[in-house]
């Protein structure tokens, strides 16, 4: 469309493809070069220009048309006055009503004609929506018929009702109102459902089914594969209508039928079969894995214990290695009485020079037993890489002071040059 | 498209001899050169030769061979009025239409050229006074089914705006029904909007005779609407049936399929006119 327009609109300013840009100033308009066209695009202006100039204001015409023809609307709106936009519930029971007042007013124009029998039928008795006698099979809409068929493996029966016909109350006195109908619905319970055709379910219904007249009763049943079927139409004015083909057809199909209801049976009796089969296998499989993992959460326990057990022998080995001996000079050296709750009371002499680590270093040797063998001075062994926690707190009992491990024995004056020390244990 | 009526015409015998008699006589009027019989102007054919009968006559055939095909495919498509009404009614209301939009429009005609300024002198030709009558019935009676939007995002360059609109499923006889008006001018507008108010009216009961009068039953067959049976799906077997215990046995045209059998054209003729 921008092509057309720049093509019938090329002389005028140019078109922006930029939204919101501002149009270019006519000084600089008009400082463009004049245009030199080819001989085939004047021809084609030629041919195209004028044509598409008249369709353009021609379609802008019938818009304009169109938008002020808007107010016609209502003459449109004139046929959908009535409220067509019931629930399937509501227009369900406005057509019971209906065809109950249809009944009662044909069978009073007819009422030598009836026998006592069928006088003590009313619609309203047999089809009420509530406390009638079939009114636990009539369903509320069309799909709920066919969901409820398909699933409880039941005939439905299906009656378009047509307002306009003339003589639709006959048809519901001879046939929907007789004993025999209602027997038969009975006996098969089979399922209703009643439709307007002057309703939008009920003509969808009626041309999904290729209805041609009207009055009409559909009897579906079940087909292999949940599929529904329609297996015998009663359409048209039946004056001289009888329910031997119906009665013939629901006795026919009823095997089928009951057949149907038990593959059906047999098919949820293994779904369930299946379904409780495969919650127990989860169950069981759930309780593999959970053992499993507990199993390998164990196992890497048990490895990270054996693992830092050996760095905590490797690291007492190497301490043991670089332990200080006691030093033989009195002047700078600390003499401290160790209680241990292994060992009881143990003296011993350190270097005053060093940090108080070394005692926890030397308790710790002491309670591991390991400072029975002999130091080796030329001992290669490597510092692992382990950050090695004492298992116990050295304090001095009066007063009561915990002794940082990196403080310089000679700086603390409760066990520097002499003092008592108990071991107490963190676990 | 699910939701349409039924194709074909069968069990549609009015609308059937409706769509022959709106393809046939034009064709044997063009034939023997008798067109003119179904054309109405005041002046001169009523004013001056007093041929009334043309008033009964130009409703049944169209001149002009476009109305013609619309009106056709309309009578199609108001099929669905012969399901709703059943056949012998549908005829009723037709007849009705007819002789309500001809005094109709006969007289307002006449009333409209008592004014001095304009003349109205061309009647429409074709049916179709009687059917925008039964179209009102068409929109009455019969539910939307569903509805669609088509819109045009600026369509008629950047200035314009958007255009919306709704169709629903009857779009098609609306369409048709549009273009048969103003294929025939304003005189074309002018009858189709009487005819439509006849229809209401008629509809209404303030035009009387849509309850009482009926034609004379001279469609109703022996045996062809009555306990009509018809059979989809799996095939049914007299023999099973009585083996089963059933009381009774199918009725006739048990094993006929749903459709209306093929016939050959000369026979449709000789039927149609049978009728």
């Amino acid at each position: 469309m921008d092509f057309f327009q720049r093509l019938l609109r090329s002389r005028e300013q140019g078109f922006s493809q930029i939204p919101g840009s501002f149009p270019e100033s006519e000084e600089h308009g008009n400082s463009t070069p004049p245009q030199h066209r080819t001989p085939l695009e004047s021809v084609l202006r030629a041919c195209l220009g004028v044509p598409l100039w008249l369709l353009y204001h021609l379609f802008s015409f019938l818009a304009l048309a169109v938008s002020l023809l808007r107010p016609l609307n209502r003459v449109y709106g004139f046929y959908n006055r009535k409220n067509r936009t019931l629930s399937h519930e509501d227009a369900l029971s406005v057509l019971i009503d209906a065809l109950s007042l249809e009944y009662s007013s044909s069978s009073a124009g007819n009422a030598d004609e009836q026998s006592a029998l069928r006088d003590s039928f009313s619609f309203a008795s047999v089809y009420g929506l509530e406390n009638a006698v079939l009114s636990s099979y009539i369903q509320r809409g069309y799909a709920q018929l066919l969901k409820a068929a398909s699933e409880q493996g039941k005939f439905a029966i299906i009656y378009l009702h047509n307002p306009l016909a003339d003589d639709c109350g006959q048809y519901l006195s001879k046939i929907l109102c007789t004993e025999r109908f209602v027997n038969l619905a009975q006996k098969y319970e089979t399922l209703l459902w009643f439709g307007d055709v002057t309703v939008s379910e009920g003509l969808q219904v009626a041309n999904s089914l290729k209805v041609r007249q009207f009055p009409f009763l559909g009897l579906l049943a079940m087909k292999s594969g949940s599929k529904i079927e329609l297996i015998e139409r009663l359409e048209g004015e039946l004056l001289t209508y009888s329910l031997d083909s119906l009665e013939a057809k629901l006795a026919k199909f009823y095997p089928r039928l009951i057949e149907l209801r038990q593959q059906h049976q047999n098919t949820e009796l293994r779904r369930l079969m299946r379904e409780q089969q495969d919650s127990r296998f989860q169950e069981s499989l759930r309780q593999d894995q959970e053992r499993d993992r507990r199993q390998e959460a164990a196992r890497q326990r048990e490895a990270e214990e054996r693992h830092e057990q050996g760095l905590k022998k490797q690291w007492l080995l190497w301490r043991r290695s670089v332990l200080a001996d006691a030093p033989t000079s009195m002047e700078s050296a600390c003499k401290v009485a160790i209680r241990t709750a292994a060992n009881g009371r143990v003296v011993q002499k350190f270097d005053a020079s060093l940090p108080v680590e070394e005692i926890y270093a030397y308790v710790e040797l002491l309670s591991q037993g390991m400072l029975e063998t002999q130091r080796d001075p030329h001992s290669s062994l490597q510092k692992p890489d382990y950050e090695y926690r004492y298992p116990f707190m050295l304090i001095t009992p009066v007063p009561r002071v915990e002794l940082d491990p990196q403080a310089i024995i000679r700086d603390v004056e409760v066990i520097y040059p002499s003092g008592n020390i108990v071991m107490e244990s963190l676990e | 498209m699910s939701g349409e009526a039924p194709a074909g015409l069968a069990q549609f015998p009015i609308t059937r001899l409706c769509m022959l008699t709106t393809v046939i006589l034009p064709i044997i009027a063009s034939i023997a050169d008798c067109k003119y019989w179904f054309l109405v102007y005041d002046d001169p054919f009523i004013t001056e030769y007093k041929q009334y009968y043309r008033y009964v006559m130009f409703q049944i055939a169209a001149i002009n061979e476009t109305d013609v095909a619309l009106i056709t495919l309309i009578w199609y498509n108001l099929r669905h009025l012969e399901r709703l009404f059943g056949s012998r009614k549908y005829a009723s209301i037709i007849v009705l239409s007819w002789f309500y939009t001809t005094a109709t429009i006969v007289l307002m005609n006449k009333l409209f050229n008592l004014n001095p300024f304009f003349r109205w002198n061309r009647l429409t030709s074709g049916s179709l006074p009687t059917v925008l009558s039964l179209f009102h019935f068409y929109k009455e009676y019969t539910p939307q089914i569903y509805e669609f939007d088509v819109r045009l995002t600026k369509p008629f360059g950047l200035r314009s705006k958007q255009l919306k609109w709704t169709f629903n499923d009857q779009f098609m006889i609306n369409t048709l029904v549009m273009i048969m008006l103003a294929n025939q001018g304003m005189s074309g507008l002018a009858t189709g909007f009487l005819s439509w108010l006849c229809g209401v009216f008629i509809d209404k009961g303030l035009l009387p005779g849509s309850e009482v009068f009926r034609v004379p039953s001279f469609i109703s067959r022996p045996g062809h609407n009555q306990g009509q049976t018809l059979v989809t799906g799996t095939e049914s077997d007299a023999a099973d049936v009585s083996e089963s215990g059933a009381q009774g046995s199918v009725t006739g045209g048990d094993e006929e399929p749903s459709d209306e059998p093929a016939r050959p054209l000369g026979v449709q003729f000789l039927d149609t006119f049978r009728m």
